[in-house]
């Protein structure tokens, strides 16, 4: 079966790292609070000494927000700039926790969480290299693609309304075809510069688009099934959010729980995808002694982290 | 009694039923009855019709796909009603708007932000000859609003002899129209065509004393603005309309018998004539891909019991004590030229002119014309929906809409309303746009409640309809980023459907929500909130602080203060007796200035005759750009420290002396004291209604005379005082913060906790969404 090891690693690779993705969970929810505190304390200024409280917090009632907005000056600009930083947080840490996870996907036993730390050090700055490269390329895939999108859009007008939404949601689906398959491109290069230890994340970048391009079945499907897993997630649990919300402390503690269980998952299907992508790139590398580890499990000889390579250390 | 008579008695109720029914669908096109007679005290048409337009026109398809000409003769009969001899006219060709980006619309429109489609094609209205009597008259186009050379939408007559009082010009006019795409109100595209504002139209002639505002030689003309509509007289139309055969047209008017097909160098030409009697515009549209539905449609079902509007009808009969007569409403015929993607929805427009004729002919008398087309208009012509004409709508909807949104239900309701306020009270929408807009901004949500309830909020993402609304768009994450951080427009990421399906992740981040839990008024509210305090309400259309100003100070905040109106009667005088003066002021200002010209200050004299003296609030509320906001500001009682308020410095004052309000050593508090304070510029007089421990209310008033000295007061109450509310009633939905209008003791963090960890949840999922990349 052409996915059957990548699978069966990547799914040894989640299993063994419950606790890390536990850990990466919380310093998602970590990286999030800034605005979320500033909003609990805006919210609760607000509505604290309402006598509807309680229904405020049953159902959404969008005049308190129009007032929560308009009586707070800059509220809107207060909430962007903390979710800004939020955001700025995350791209900062994820490098770290991408790095960690190709090392978990590489290190094949479990490991524990100062070795976890230790993978995600010791490429961080190559990744971050890669998260910006990552970025620049969204950025710019996006702005690639605005013409094709306003040209869809006017040929779209020319049609009916039920053709038009198909002629729009055909052309959406292609842009982000393209944008996965950025992302895979990059999967594999936070893998191939773990695993070959070359200088030269660009270089590298090179290297796994021509991977993707020559293994283009095994990538696409491995991406598709985490991307599937994710979506399942999102899906299967999104309705027991919606179910559980309410306007009580329990109720929003159950959806606290919830979404950061959502979160969790949605982690190990990433990690998932990176597990199988080693696996893959091992595997297709006809690195067997790697791929003879997968099996394994316990790898021999030095721990490459153990040794200083030149273009780590900082 | 044998079978067959039990079974007679079903049948003949279901007959009945049928017969009586709201909305019934005919198969048959039959040739066009006469306006049914209105059996009732309201006139039917305009007693002086000083204005009688002839046209004969016809639809040119120029080119491959829009290309649209229309090509006109036109004579307009013009009676000088006033007391002076006339020497020129003014005319309308309201068209040129759309010549070029020049004009005073698209100046307008650009400037506040509005974008041309990519495709635009420009109009061009031409006159090769206007003349009176034989002879040939000269025109000139004037810009009488800002003197801008480049706009088109006003022409000069020069007339060889002055129309003497009492007689009548016959102005002959050879016109051509190049239609623009549709961007607003009008145009054509892909086959659609909606020909309004299409042919030159006569300025009214108010006279040279007039003190209307913008009057130019007595004439009032006012150029075609971005957020201005329309003024015109009354007037008889006698329109032929030419189209190539196979069009699906709808019109103003009633069509005069069977089409007549001509085949001229193999062409086939149908030719079709309305005549509409006592209406301020003709419209029409045309379309092959029009589904043609008719209906005829009784507004009322009086043996219902079930039915909302008929309910309201015999709750407004016996409330004001109506003769039949006075509340009889007609069957009309209501045709609706649906697309063929929303064919679906067609009896839901249909069904939603049954509300919107019961309901404001419930308020405002019976609709007159015996016909209404409802348009809907292609998605890509979607500027050309929601828009009133004399006997013909504009309407608009999406692909599935679902009935909770209520999405044709509303714009259709809306429209149609205009047919009163705009068609039949026909105030002037350049000048005081509050009159159409606002009253039947309001009625429509009295409507909408009565019939529908509120609507359910839905995010439309690649043509699927999600119920409810995504977190984030309410703490105040609606803006983009690429705006946020300015960037230039070719560098601003497009917004991709799919896109913005996977980071904000519906099934996580969306919440249930309707527009309103209790209160139809409270969108008003909000949107009034986008530009409370920076205009007037009676302003010229072009002169407001920019365009959400215009839409708030002629939709949201008329209906906000209508809702004052009746509310403050509701607390004067009981809600049943204050509900009886408002509708009775309504029905009577529908009345008095049926088929006529109303003005703001006839509706408030109305209304002080009818219900009562909105008094000096009316002017704060109407005329002036003020801001209204009350609040409670604490709660003290027992032994709480007293706070004597603020100095002329603005220094807090403390415990100037002990207050007898201090606890009598029981524990329990013998006074409390309520802060209220005034913190916009409006003085109205609020009510001020206390929850005391155990239960009991009490209420208190700050009078607006004694708010002229002081911006804030301290109301004693007995007891301990566990919840302090301003304007209890809602009557004040103006204010500008309404967070602050109650105070309870106790605090609870629910509300807080909450929307903080859904907003985190939509965060933290939206970030490992990004995630993917990095």
């Amino acid at each position: 079966m052409f996915l059957g090891e990548p699978l069966r690693h990547a799914w040894r690779t989640v299993r063994s790292s419950k606790r890390m993705l536990v850990a990466v969970g919380v310093l998602d929810l970590i990286v999030c609070l800034p605005p979320t505190i500033w909003l609990l304390q805006k919210v609760h200024a607000a509505s604290a000494h309402r006598p509807d409280a309680l229904e405020l917090a049953r159902g959404l009632d969008p005049d308190f927000f129009a007032d929560l907005r308009g009586g707070t000056a800059g509220f809107d600009e207060s909430l962007t700039t903390l979710c800004a930083i939020s955001f700025g947080l995350f791209f900062l840490l994820r490098p770290f926790v991408m790095g960690a996870y190709v090392g978990l996907a590489a290190t094949r036993r479990r490991v524990h969480l100062g070795h976890f730390a230790k993978e995600g050090g010791s490429v961080y700055w190559k990744f971050l290299r890669l998260a910006l490269l990552a970025g620049i390329a969204a950025f710019l895939l996006s702005i690639a693609a605005k013409p094709l999108l306003e040209q869809v859009d006017e040929w779209a007008k020319l049609r009916a309304e039920a053709t038009a939404q198909r002629y729009k949601g055909v052309t959406s689906a292609v842009v982000i075809g393209a944008y996965c398959l950025v992302a895979m491109v990059f999967d594999y290069a936070r893998v191939g510069i773990r695993m070959n230890r070359r200088p030269g994340v660009i270089a590298e970048l090179g290297r796994s688009a021509l991977f993707v391009l020559q293994h283009p079945a095994r990538t696409l499907a491995m991406f598709v099934v985490s991307l599937a897993l994710e979506a399942g997630v999102i899906f299967g649990c999104g309705w027991l959010v919606q179910v559980a919300d309410g306007g009580y402390f329990t109720t929003s503690a159950i959806v606290l729980v919830l979404l950061q269980f959502i979160v969790i998952l949605r982690e190990a299907a990433r990690l998932f995808h990176v597990a199988g992508a080693w696996q893959i790139r091992a595997t297709e590398a006809g690195d067997e002694r790697r791929g003879a580890e997968a099996i394994v499990g316990e790898p021999e000889g030095p721990d490459v982290l153990r040794t200083p390579l030149p273009w780590n250390v900082r | 009694m044998s079978a067959a008579r039990w079974l007679a008695v079903p049948v003949a109720i279901a007959a009945l039923a049928l017969r009586a029914g709201s909305v019934s669908a005919q198969d048959e096109k039959g040739g066009e009855p006469a306006p049914p007679p209105v059996a009732s005290s309201w006139p039917s048409r305009a007693e002086r019709v000083p204005v009688k337009y002839t046209i004969d026109a016809e639809y040119v398809e120029t080119g491959f796909g829009d290309g649209v000409r229309i090509v006109g003769d036109e004579t307009i009969f013009w009676t000088n009603v006033s007391q002076e001899p006339v020497k020129l006219v003014y005319l309308h060709t309201y068209a040129n708007a759309f010549r070029n980006t020049r004009s005073t619309f698209l100046r307008e429109a650009l400037r506040d932000g509005a974008e041309l489609p990519k495709d635009m094609k420009f109009a061009d209205m031409a006159m090769p000859r206007v003349s009176a009597y034989g002879d040939e008259l000269a025109t000139q186009w004037v810009s009488p609003d800002d003197g801008n050379a480049d706009d088109r939408t006003v022409v000069r007559v020069d007339l060889r002899d002055a129309v003497e009082p009492g007689a009548t010009l016959q102005l002959e006019i050879r016109f051509t129209l190049e239609m623009p795409r549709v961007f607003r109100r009008m145009g054509a595209h892909n086959g659609f065509l909606m020909a309004a504002q299409w042919y030159p139209k006569l300025g009214m002639y108010v006279g040279r004393d007039s003190t209307m505002k913008n009057v130019r030689d007595g004439w009032y003309c006012h150029q075609y603005h971005a957020n201005t509509e329309f003024a015109a007289d009354f007037a008889d139309y006698d329109v032929t309309l030419r189209f190539p055969a196979g069009l699906k047209v709808g019109a103003t008017g009633h069509p005069q018998g069977e089409d007549v097909i001509e085949e001229k160098a193999g062409v086939r030409t149908a030719r079709r004539r309305y005549k509409a009697e006592s209406v301020v515009d003709f419209a029409w549209t045309a379309s092959r891909r029009f589904i043609e539905r008719e209906y005829d449609v009784t507004p009322i079902r009086p043996e219902t019991l079930d039915d909302p509007v008929s309910a309201e009808w015999r709750r407004r009969k016996a409330q004001l004590a109506l003769p039949d007569a006075d509340v009889a409403l007609p069957t009309v015929k209501v045709i609706v030229l649906v697309q063929p993607e929303h064919a679906d929805q067609a009896d839901r427009m249909a069904e939603a002119a049954r509300v919107a004729l019961g309901s404001f002919g419930t308020w405002l008398g019976p609709y007159p014309y015996g016909r209404l087309t409802i348009v809907d208009p292609p998605w890509a012509s979607s500027g050309a929906g929601g828009m009133e004409y004399p006997m013909l709508v504009t309407a608009g909807t999406s692909l599935g809409s679902p009935a909770a949104s209520q999405r044709p239900e509303g714009v259709t309701v809306h429209e149609i309303g205009h047919q009163w306020l705009m068609g039949l009270l026909a105030n002037n929408e350049a000048e005081e746009a509050w009159l159409d807009e606002g009253i039947n901004t309001y009625l429509t949500a009295l409507a909408m409640d009565l019939a529908y309830g509120p609507a359910s909020q839905f995010t439309e993402v690649l043509g699927v309809h999600y119920p409810g609304v995504q977190i984030h768009e309410f703490p105040g994450l609606a803006a983009g980023w690429p705006e946020a951080l300015g960037l230039p427009k070719w560098a601003r990421p497009p917004s991709i459907d799919a896109f913005r399906l996977w980071c904000d992740l519906p099934p996580l981040s969306q919440v249930p929500a309707r527009r309103y839990a209790t209160d139809p008024m409270l969108p008003l509210r909000r949107s009034w909130l986008r530009r409370a305090g920076y205009d007037g309400m009676v302003k010229s259309g072009w002169t407001f602080f920019d365009r959400t100003s215009y839409a708030v100070n002629a939709y949201s905040r008329p209906a906000l203060f209508l809702n004052t109106l009746r509310r403050s009667l509701g607390a004067e005088f009981g809600e049943d007796e204050g509900d009886r003066r408002f509708f009775r002021a309504l029905r009577s200002y529908a009345k008095q200035f049926r088929f006529k010209h109303p003005t703001t200050g006839d509706f408030l004299r109305t209304f002080k005759e009818e219900a009562a003296d909105p008094g000096p609030a009316a002017d704060q509320l109407v005329r002036a750009a003020t801001t209204l906001d009350y609040s409670v500001e604490s709660i003290r009682s027992g032994d709480d420290p007293e706070l004597t308020g603020f100095d002329d410095k603005g220094v807090l004052k403390k415990a100037r002396e002990k207050d007898e309000s201090a606890a009598d050593g029981t524990g329990k508090a013998k006074t409390s004291i309520v802060r209220v304070r005034r913190r916009g510029e409006a003085v109205v007089p609020i009510d001020v209604e206390v929850v005391r421990e155990g239960g009991r209310v009490e209420r208190a008033r700050w009078e607006a005379k004694d708010q002229a000295q002081e911006r804030w007061r301290d109301f004693k109450f007995d007891g301990k005082v566990v919840v302090a509310r301003v304007d209890p009633g809602s009557v004040y939905l103006q204010d500008g913060n309404r967070c602050d209008n109650a105070h309870a003791v106790d605090a609870n963090a629910r509300p807080a906790v909450k929307w903080s960890v859904r907003f985190l949840g939509w965060l933290e999922n939206a970030l490992c969404s990004y995630g993917r990349f990095f």
